[in-house]
């Protein structure tokens, strides 16, 4: 038992000692699954461990492809890789890259990061975490599987049609892509909700806004930026396979289509990603370089605005990938403005760190040296991105392995070094031991030369005019020195990668010892963890709480701040509110199950048998997946036996929330948003393909008689109005008022669907009608999660199960409801309200 | 949400929605002038853009002013901090992305 120590704060929730079986409580709830069982686990920082580790898995086989492209690369005519086989190969670099390394990487840290940062045992969906890992994981290696079959995708990471529509790219790989890129990004939004309403809702009691880790703020803005920037692309993806698989012409100039729709689309969110990427890694600068300099951030305030600026200005610069597009004058000269502004809130981070280090006490240790590396290779890829903003500049080396270099400057030294400075910073926190520091110095050297030897001279090969993505080159061309050192580079680049895999790889088999707080870091997640996370849950009163509480460790240890026991006996944390951090009430956390794990393979199963046209395995699969969801979706939102939790200090919070108080109605909402963002990339489909024709509604083609729209409308309307007024009933009532909803709902969606087939409505005739059909197509996505919602909620109704203080699922089912209605009448007014601008 | 984080996270980041407001509105008035749809001849229409552009930033300085009175009278308010900052940034965003209305004509 825990004695008292006189230094200690003795104004502290919890007194000392401890109940004798509070901590064994704990542990037995919290405990993580040994062996094969440990794939069932949900814990975030067990799934984030996993999450790191595909990541950098899928990092070595995108680097393996890129050596194979430098070795084909390093002498003129050179007939190693086919053709053909090279096109899949830079496709396949690229997309890995980008899709199953940058963006997973870095919501895997921030996962594995962020509940110890926060003081929280866990962030609010650990299933959802666990479940967007998986689906990953396991689409993620089927899809780079797709390359020994030869059935790797081979239009370039950005898939541009026409090449990529059916008529250039009639075989699968193509639809690889589509469908499994798109499927993937649906875990980046899974993974984005849960560090949303986790970093809003879990922080500590007294972690204000004011005093949340910049490194916390990053992810709330990146978590944003997911939200706004994929529903792009998975649009994007949708209306491509739509036109592959179904003929609709939507990127076909021949049927009034357009090929710019999917640049927009797609770069839309694009360049918002290298921000998404960009983001992160800065944020884990901002908590590194304090500790490495002894020293408080300075500027801190005006670095969380510039964090914020970033995110939003990254939104206006996506046309300047399209500066030989044949876009107006204004409109490139805006976003070439826009990309020049971006420079300046980035540049307020680098003089931040700068001044950090200035005023600070460096200690020349890995993070340190990988953190330097960082700026240096990072402002270079800056410089060239303000170089290749100013449009003229652009116009000749577009398309150059100018690009190709400033691309690797901006992620590499934006993303990789600050990861790699990650690692050693943060590896102790897994089983207390640091990597080698001499070893660190000959991998720095090996990765921060080998990297500037591979892509200092492709700049110059890019004004010499060396194309990107070309297989082989002629020696009369004079690109072959410069390829050489290329290649040299990269062996050294991946000679330095491999010494890092085998010093981490020791580092891990290690003995595990006490992490303690080997840097003399401010930030929580150095505090003494556990599979529970922290003994108990810190009271914060600091910007940086281990250097200004310096009791606070022990205090925490021995259980003496909030919720040193679990009080209903099941995973729980505090949530918090969004701006002061008070404590609002007791957030029960699901346990560790398989449903995720089988949910997850069965949604993977499905896009790609799906993929393949093996119809019927993959609804087998689609099944399996929603049986799943539904499986886990069902255990939660119970009834406890107690309606008040006490924490300590007196404090008894109330066990869950309701309505927008509750985390999940805001995942919910999040959700709602995304899908809505989809629906306006579909809108804006429309729009553009209307905007260019000459004539609109085109020759042969009408809208509907007005008075159907108005009855469609109405009946979405009545459907809304019964859902909410299903809440005031109970049980059977609820049941029954939303099956009425249900029908009406139904109804509108028929109605309008009759209205549309009535003036002859057809998808494959020209772009105008596919994008309508598309946006009909998507509501009827929407009616479908209803027609699965509603009898779900009528069974827990009927079962008793939705009572005033576990209304979760009626208040979720509730906005979806809403959600449809507001869609299905937004696709009306844009359809109706388009023409009668254009009139 | 009982300490209003909509309304004050809406209020510290305006001058950056205004950006984005006023950046969305100058490419789609430019995108769409120069599309048969809503085709007109001698190209965007400078006064609506540079308009647009000034309003723009007549309302990231009153935000600006008005959250820095706050932090002059007192106020310890992050939020009153990230709005004035915001305000700065948004200014010099607007007035930056706003000058090609003056210097570019025509659709070509």
């Amino acid at each position: 038992m825990t004695t008292r120590d006189a230094t200690l704060n003795d104004d502290l929730p919890n007194p000392l000692p401890r109940p004798p079986l509070e901590l064994t409580r704990l542990e037995e709830i919290w405990e993580t699954p040994r062996g094969w069982r440990f794939f069932k686990s949900v814990n975030n920082t067990n799934i984030g461990l996993l999450y790191i580790g595909t990541a950098i898995l899928f990092f070595i086989l995108a680097g393996i492809l890129a050596l194979i492209m430098r070795v084909q690369l390093a002498v003129p005519d050179n007939d190693l890789v086919a053709a053909s086989t090279y096109n899949q190969i830079f496709t396949m670099h690229g997309t890995v890259m980008m899709f199953l390394f940058a963006i997973p990487i870095v919501e895997a840290i921030a996962v594995y990061l962020l509940p110890n940062m926060l003081g929280a045992r866990d962030l609010p969906f650990p299933r959802l975490s666990a479940y967007a890992f998986w689906a990953y994981a396991f689409g993620g290696l089927a899809f780079f599987c797709t390359l020994f079959w030869g059935l790797a995708p081979d239009g370039g990471w950005f898939m541009y049609p026409p090449l990529t529509g059916m008529k250039y790219s009639p075989g699968l790989n193509a639809d690889f892509w589509l469908l499994g890129i798109g499927f993937i990004e649906i875990s980046a939004i899974a993974g984005a909700i849960e560090l949303i309403v986790g970093i809003l809702f879990t922080r500590a009691p007294g972690m204000t806004l004011r005093r949340m880790p910049v490194y916390a703020w990053a992810m709330l803005v990146v978590g944003v930026m997911i939200i706004i920037a994929f529903p792009a692309v998975i649009a994007g993806t949708a209306l491509l396979e739509l036109e592959r698989a179904l003929n609709m012409p939507i990127f076909d100039p021949e049927r009034g289509g357009d090929p710019l729709i999917w640049q927009h689309l797609f770069w839309f969110f694009g360049h918002p990603e290298v921000y998404i990427i960009f983001l992160p890694a800065a944020g884990m600068i901002s908590t590194m370089i304090p500790t490495i300099a002894q020293n408080r951030l300075v500027g801190r305030r005006v670095i969380v605005v510039a964090l914020v600026g970033v995110g939003i200005f990254s939104f206006g610069l996506w046309a300047h990938h399209m500066f030989t597009a044949g876009l107006g004058v204004l409109e490139m000269s805006l976003i070439s403005a826009a990309s020049m502004a971006v420079a300046i809130p980035t540049g307020i981070q680098v003089f931040g760190w700068i001044a950090t280090l200035w005023s600070g006490r460096i200690k020349m240790n890995a993070p340190t040296l990988f953190m330097l590396g960082f700026m240096f290779i990072f402002v270079l890829g800056g410089l060239t991105g303000v170089m290749v903003a100013v449009i003229p500049f652009d116009w000749q080396v577009h398309d150059t392995y100018f690009i190709v270099a400033h691309l690797h400057y901006v992620l590499i030294g934006g993303m990789v070094f600050p990861v790699f400075a990650a690692i050693y910073y943060w590896l102790p926190l897994v089983n207390g031991n640091q990597m080698s520091e001499r070893w660190a110095k000959w991998i720095f050297w090996l990765l921060f030369g080998g990297f500037n030897i591979t892509f200092f001279p492709m700049h110059i090969t890019g004004l010499y005019g060396m194309p990107r993505r070309v297989y082989t080159y002629s020696h009369e061309m004079g690109w072959d020195w410069l390829n050489m050192l290329s290649t040299v580079g990269a062996f050294m680049f991946a000679l330095g990668i491999v010494v890092m895999i085998i010093d981490a790889t020791r580092t891990l088999r290690r003995p595990t010892k006490d992490v303690g707080n080997p840097w003399n870091a401010a930030t929580l997640e150095w505090l003494p963890s556990e599979d529970y996370g922290n003994r108990s849950i810190p009271i914060i009163t600091s910007d940086d709480p281990l250097w200004d509480q310096p009791t606070l460790s022990k205090e925490v240890e021995e259980g003496r701040h909030y919720l040193p026991d679990t009080v209903t006996g099941r995973r729980e944390t505090i949530a918090t509110s969004p701006v002061s951090a008070t404590p609002r009430y007791l957030m029960i956390l699901p346990g560790d199950s398989w449903l995720t794990v089988i949910g997850a393979a069965g949604t993977a199963g499905f896009f790609l048998l799906l993929t393949v046209k093996a119809m019927v395995l993959a609804f087998i699969c689609g099944f399996i997946a929603i049986a799943s969801i539904i499986g886990w979706l069902w255990e939660s939102d119970r009834s406890v036996n107690m309606t008040q939790a006490p924490i300590g200090g007196g404090i008894k919070l109330p066990i869950g929330a309701v309505g927008a108080a509750s985390h999940s109605w805001w995942g919910t909402f999040i959700m709602l948003i995304v899908i809505y963002g989809i629906f306006w990339s579909f809108a804006y489909t429309y729009i553009h393909t209307s905007m260019r024709l000459e004539i609109c509604p085109p020759p042969g083609a009408s809208l509907p008689g007005g008075m159907y729209t108005i009855g469609a409308a109405a009946l979405l309307l009545a459907g809304s109005a019964l859902v909410w007024f299903s809440g005031r009933l109970k049980d059977h009532g609820m049941a029954w008022t939303t099956l009425a909803a249900l029908a009406c709902t139904t109804a509108a969606f028929l109605l309008d669907v009759h209205s549309w087939r009535l003036v002859h409505l057809d998808g494959t005739k020209d772009a105008w009608n596919a994008s309508i059909s598309i946006m009909l197509g998507f509501q009827g996505v929407m009616l479908f999660v209803l027609l699965l919602a509603a009898p779900y909620l009528c069974v827990r109704a009927w079962r008793g199960m939705v009572k005033p203080e576990n209304r979760a699922t009626r208040d979720n089912i509730a906005l979806i409801w809403h959600y449809v209605t507001l869609q299905g009448i937004t696709a009306m007014l844009v359809i109706r309200g388009l023409l009668l601008v254009m009139d | 949400m009982d300490d209003q984080f909509f309304r004050r996270a809406t209020r510290a980041s305006l001058p950056f929605l205004i950006w984005a407001a006023h950046f969305g509105f100058s490419y789609i008035v430019a995108a769409a002038q120069c599309t048969p749809g809503a085709w007109r001849p001698e190209g965007p229409n400078p006064w609506l853009l540079g308009g647009a552009t000034l309003l723009a930033m007549a309302a990231c300085a009153w935000i600006g002013i008005v959250a820095g009175k706050r932090l002059r009278a007192g106020s310890t308010e992050f939020m009153d901090y990230v709005a004035a900052a915001s305000a700065v940034l948004a200014f010099v965003a607007v007035a930056w992305t706003g000058i090609p209305v003056l210097l570019v004509t025509g659709c070509a």
